[in-house]
């Protein structure tokens, strides 16, 4: 964190305005707590009038059983009072009850969870008033492991919201007055350089990060080489921006001129070194913008709050898109996913283009087709001189991946034009449909609200004349722009409200800032198919090398995103992983495994993704039937991991110790019983958490690879409860599940319906799967 | 101030500063309390052997007893949390508004860790309480005399026990059968099974499975008897319909505690639960939302003959408020006070807090909301063990806590600021030994507290 670059003089700083802050709200406080305290008596005095309950009457009778004389009295002595001496009263001992056996609160999750560090201790964890006497110790290393940080240690109340704007606030004040001295004698400088601050956010921020770099020789290089960039880039932005849509995107930046200007980087780390327990300079920034709904400057400006509604701006494409280019995860197919949004992911390669332009098609897809206009026909005719745009059989699309496979769109698309009803006239659909299979994952997300083939026939009633287009049609139309090239038709099909007509007509206007040209120069020329061929040999040999040299090492895969083809600098190599489709490598690259063609099960040693300890891919294995939408379809028994294919298990006290699992039905040798999901963590948080899950004796800790611990603790699945065995009847395996490895569980032998599954904690027979910590010795047979 | 713990890592400028803190910040404090401070009952960790009112007493034993068989007791912090603290104030002291009656001890010598009177009994009538400790319930009747005081003590009525030695009962708390208007008493602890005796019938009529460990409180919906709240050392609460033995809901999860909850409380109407547990942290759970309205109603409805299937029981795993900013330990008991949450941990200070800004009203309150405003703070000595809990009266006027040493605070709270409340100490030579809990009577003329040396003591309102 950035504690280490605070000078001292911040602190201090800090420390002082802090203290005046305090002193002061303490003398207003005292009248307003006064008043709220008389509020809150008048109004729990009302509420009692309210609850009045009529009362009972109990005479208690004496415990009198038949066999009283033979029942155990309890005596209780009295002193002072009456009745003076003991008092024996016969004990009535009630049933006997078998509790459960135990078990803390756990929320259940059929997928992997990742999770940030946690830095500072919690809460010290209550264990007996035996372990604090005798193992005094224990606390002590924990505390140490996490540096002496404890939850508490400083009171955090000290310092709520209103203090922390203030404080904010205050010491940009002495801040500002403080750059005024330091870049004096030129004076002049000084108040231009006020000025200059005050216009705007953008500009402020960067001539003071510069001022810091000269006044405190604290040096942040980095900060300014980045932002100049990417001002460039904004610039642009902003020009193209207004270009298209006018002055869209002036108001905001005018906005920011009248509100202050917005802190140096330093206030946040300096308040954040003296009060670590309110969060790293960071997380301060954003509770310090989410107060003052300040702008963030470094909020990148092609983020656009709203794509569609009435709200919406017309926008550039990129701006559009920004936030599915951003936000959207590639690998889970949604926004914000829980597995990979702390490690962030490459985005699109928006450089290539995937798939070949789609053909204008021959005839009118309508009655008001713009090919209906005179005179067009000739020019259309003309245009197809020149070649298509087509694409290269490697670049990387804008969707998520670089997925080759369109079952599940084309699935889809069937199952939904038959469900509709709708009959699909045109030929030309037909390839649309199979062109939008491809961006399936993206209009799906991204427009979810329009259905995807109608009739163009239903919107024939809008004439061209009256037609109003909102932002977001603006919008929209940028983004199909791009995909459908010159095939309005295919555009107008999409946006439902427009007909063709209309979106030529609004093409026109466009088509100066878009230029084809620019978009052919970003293709790189077609290359040679049938070239797998080859690599696959040439692959199935380096995957035995590998499995020869088999490291215990097994790193986290994190897509690799470099120019050029991936050799010893691709993060991929350097970690001994494969290249996945969320690389951003070609598709041929050297590094990807090639998926198998198995036409069986793909459960013994002869399918190559078996072997490598992957599943299969739906992208790279299509024999096998991975790629199949309908699970009846699928022969191949390698895909249970990402399709969910578990077992029905039952929760009940073990046979053995505590909680036990059980298989309702029968599972035959190697066949899959659950995935084991957790909480993903570090491997330094699971050092810390493992101290104190073994002192409790119950551990959920399951090695991922050398990055990452699977912690079922607090999120988990059943399989959570399967105990451990030296005679196991299960086996856990970890796999490479389309690019996240996950943790199976298999059955090691044939296991009867209704028996107790048990997987030895120690070993996986990969052996990647080492048991974090001691075993849970309680629960060994 | 001067206790700085070796462990500390901080640097010694901070810790100076801390220093600086707290003198700058105490002048004001002692401008805004007028001068009825004298040196003999200020409270401040100065003053701890020079008390004003303390009695003879033999503190050798009793301090920081540790009891072989305790489950609940010392707070495990071993550091110094006086740094940056506020100064004690010193609160307004007041000759003593209970007078000590009688007290009498159990025959099991284990602590006994929960108190209550049943507040549902007729006026008229001797007033009835119940304390658990060990595997016993016992139920007590407060005798009576206004003319004589030396007729006066606690009668022994029924002693229950689990068969299980090991159980070991924390909690127990007070309800009445809606139909037949008999009392209903329902205790738990260490084993995690809720039981329901019907002290007429002298039986056990039922129990309640479903915590995965210990349980630290139970409460009683103030408006319907029926529905009984428990707080479990598994890191939830569940709520209880007891007359269709159906599980309500199960407050906790991804956003619940992280550690024993420690104590529960409705509000005076029955449509907020505060929690509080060993992660520092309160938490709040609102009952007027839709579905859980919903589901108290279906609850009441449910019959396991005509419906097939089980209840579905509500598993909410997100709190409507959550902070940890009032406490810095184990936060051992939490109660409404109106609209706003009178909270303890193991720091001898009650803390009256309410969530977001001084202004903003209850319905405004979001989850995500941050801020917290701390009222004030009562003030109290050597509490600081956890499993301590503090008491008001029916009307909320007087509030209890005892300590470790077997003192009694005392703060009558009816004043029109908190500054102005009154405090006073109950002490009585014998009694030396850790107060876990006290109990007022409905009428607030007895207050009767429990002991880790398995005595129960009376003290008689002082008119």
């Amino acid at each position: 964190m950035n504690t280490t670059k605070v000078p001292p003089e911040w602190k201090r700083r800090v420390k002082s305005e802090y203290i005046k802050i305090r002193q002061q709200k303490r003398y207003k406080r005292a009248d307003e707590i006064k008043e709220a305290w008389i509020k809150n008596w008048d109004e729990h005095n009302h509420n009692v009038q309210d609850l009045y309950c009529e009362s009972k009457v109990w005479q208690a009778k004496p415990y009198d059983p038949p066999h009283v004389d033979c029942v155990k009295r309890a005596e209780v002595t009295s002193y002072n009072g009456i009745p003076s001496g003991p008092q024996r009263i016969p004990i009535c001992v009630i049933n006997a009850v078998t509790p459960i056996p135990t078990m803390y609160t756990w929320a259940p999750t059929q997928q992997n969870f990742m999770v940030e560090d946690e830095t500072v201790l919690h809460n010290i964890p209550y264990m007996g008033d035996e372990v604090l006497d005798k193992d005094g110790k224990f606390i002590e290393e924990l505390i140490k492991n996490y540096d002496g940080k404890v939850h508490g240690d400083k009171d955090p109340s000290f310092m709520d919201d209103a203090i922390f704007v203030e404080l904010v606030q205050a010491l940009m004040r002495s801040y500002s007055k403080e750059l005024e001295e330091s870049t004096s004698p030129g004076s002049s400088v000084k108040s231009e350089a006020l000025i200059k601050h005050k216009k705007s956010d953008e500009e402020g921020e960067e001539v003071e990060t510069e001022k810091v770099d000269e006044a405190e020789e604290k040096d942040e290089p980095k900060m300014v080489e980045k932002k100049k960039p990417e001002d460039d880039s904004e610039k642009k932005e902003v020009q193209t921006g207004e270009a298209l849509a006018g002055a869209d995107v002036k108001p905001s930046l005018e906005d920011v001129k009248d509100k202050l200007p917005f802190p140096a980087p330093i206030i946040f780390q300096a308040i954040s070194a003296n009060f670590p327990d309110k969060g790293t300079a960071q997380e301060l920034k954003e509770k310090y913008i989410e107060l003052t709904e300040h702008q963030d400057p470094e909020r990148p400006q092609e983020c656009t709050p709203n794509i569609d509604g009435t709200k919406a701006e017309s926008v550039s494409r990129e701006r559009t898109m920004h936030s599915f280019h951003t936000l959207f995860c590639r690998r889970c197919f949604k926004y914000d996913c829980f597995l990979h949004r702390l490690q962030g992911h490459a985005g699109p390669n928006l450089q290539k283009r995937r798939y070949p332009e789609l053909k204008t098609f021959a005839d009118p897809c309508g009655n008001s087709c713009y090919m209906l206009i005179d005179g067009m026909k000739e020019k259309l005719a003309a245009d197809s001189k020149t070649p298509p745009i087509d694409s290269c059989n490697e670049a990387s699309s804008e969707d998520s991946n670089d997925s080759n496979s369109q079952f599940s769109n084309k699935d889809f698309n069937h199952e939904n034009s038959k469900d509709n009803g709708l009959t699909v006239n045109s030929a030309a659909v037909a390839e649309i449909n199979s062109i939008m299979g491809e961006f399936c994952n993206f209009s799906d997300t991204f427009f979810v609200l329009i259905p995807r083939y109608s009739s163009p026939a239903g919107m024939m009633n809008i004439t061209s004349t009256q037609c109003v287009w909102t932002g977001a049609d603006q919008a929209l139309f940028r983004v199909l722009h791009k995909v459908y090239l010159k095939n309005y038709c295919a555009i107008a099909h999409n946006m439902l409200t427009k007909t063709c007509r209309q979106v030529y007509e609004f093409a026109q206007k466009e088509d100066a800032e878009f230029s084809f040209e620019d978009l052919r120069q970003d293709f790189t020329p077609p290359r040679k198919k049938k070239k797998k061929q080859r690599l696959w040999s040439l692959h199935c040999r380096k995957i035995q090398l590998k499995k020869d040299s088999s490291s215990n090492h097994v790193y986290n895969y994190t897509p690799c995103d470099h120019a050029g083809p991936c050799d010893m600098n691709c993060s991929c190599i350097q970690t001994q992983n494969f290249c996945e489709k969320f690389c951003n490598c070609s598709s041929d690259c050297q590094n990807r495994f090639p998926g198998c063609r198995c036409k069986a099960q793909c459960n013994t040693k002869q399918c190559p993704c078996y072997l490598a300890v992957r599943e299969c891919d739906p992208d790279l294995c299509q024999a096998c039937g991975a790629d199949q939408f309908k699970l009846t379809k699928i022969t191949c028994k390698n895909v249970c991991v990402q399709r969910g294919l578990h077992k029905h298990l039952l929760m009940a006290p073990s046979d053995i110790a505590g909680w036990g699992i059980f298989l309702k039905e029968g599972a035959q040798k190697n066949e899959f019983i659950s995935e084991y999901c957790g909480e993903i963590i570090s491997q330094d948080e699971a050092d810390r958490r493992g101290k104190v899950y073994d002192k409790y004796m119950c551990s959920f800790l399951f090695n991922l690879n050398n990055d990452f611990v699977v912690d079922a603790t607090r999120k988990g699945n059943k399989i959570r409860f399967a105990n451990h065995s030296i005679n196991p009847n299960c086996y856990a395996k970890v796999m490479m599940v389309t690019g996240d490895h996950r943790i199976g569980i298999f059955a090691k032998r044939a296991i009867q319906p209704g028996e107790e599954l048990f997987f030895d904690y120690r070993y996986g027979p990969t052996e990647q799967l080492k048991f974090v910590g001691i075993e849970r010795e309680m629960e060994i047979v | 101030m001067t206790e700085t713990n070796p462990s500390e890592t901080d640097s010694p400028k901070e810790e100076e500063n801390a220093e600086d803190d707290s003198t700058n910040q105490s002048p004001p404090e002692t401008v805004l309390t007028p001068a009825t401070t004298s040196a003999g009952n200020i409270f401040g960790p100065e003053e701890d052997e020079n008390e004003a009112n303390s009695v003879d007493r033999d503190d050798s034993a009793s301090l920081f007893s540790t009891t072989t068989t305790t489950t609940r007791s010392k707070s495990p912090n071993t550091r110094k949390l006086n740094r940056l603290c506020r100064r004690a104030k010193a609160p307004k002291m007041v000759p003593p508004l209970y007078k000590y009656s009688c007290h009498v001890r159990e025959d099991h010598n284990h602590q006994i860790f929960g108190v209550q009177f049943n507040p549902f009994l007729d006026r008229n009538q001797p007033q009835v309480f119940a304390t658990v400790g060990k595997d016993r319930v016992s139920i007590y009747e407060c005798e009576r005399s206004s003319e004589d005081e030396s007729c006066e003590g606690i009668r022994l009525l029924q002693v229950y026990a689990d068969p299980d030695t090991d159980e070991s009962f924390y909690t127990c708390a007070w309800s009445y059968d809606a139909e037949t208007g008999d009392p209903v008493l329902a205790a738990a602890g260490y084993r995690g099974v809720i039981r329901i005796f019907n002290p007429v019938k002298h039986q056990c009529s039922k129990n309640y499975i479903g915590h995965g460990h210990a349980i630290n409180e139970l409460k009683f919906h103030p408006v319907r008897p029926q529905l009984l709240l428990s707080g479990s050392k598994d890191h939830s609460l569940r709520l209880w319909n007891i007359q269709t033995d159906v599980c309500v809901a199960v407050f906790g999860g991804v956003e619940g505690h992280r550690d024993e909850v420690l104590s529960i409380d409705f509000d005076l109407r029955g449509d907020r639960i505060m929690s509080s547990g060993m992660d520092h942290s309160l938490k709040l759970w609102r009952l007027d939302k839709p579905d859980i309205r919903e589901a108290i109603e279906l609850s009441s409805a449910f019959s396991p003959n005509k419906n097939t299937g089980p209840f579905p029981t509500i598993k909410e795993h997100f709190p409507d408020f959550s902070t940890r900013d009032i406490h810095r330990n184990y936060v051992d008991c939490v109660q409404w006070f109106g609209d706003f949450v009178f909270s303890k941990s193991c720091e001898n200070s009650i803390v009256c807090w309410k969530p977001g800004k001084l202004s903003a009203p209850w319905q405004e309150i979001q989850p995500q909301e941050s801020a917290t405003t701390v009222l004030h703070h009562f003030d109290y000595k050597m509490c600081e063990i956890w499993f301590v809990r503090f008491a008001f009266n029916a009307w909320q006027k007087i509030l209890a806590l005892g300590n470790q040493q077997g003192t009694t605070f005392v703060w009558e709270l009816d004043c029109n600021d908190p500054n102005l409340t009154k405090c006073s100490q109950l002490v009585h030579p014998k009694s030396n030994s850790t107060i876990r809990q006290t109990s007022f009577s409905k009428d607030g003329s007895i207050l009767v507290c429990v002991c880790d040396d398995s005595t129960v003591w009376r003290w008689n309102r002082v008119n």
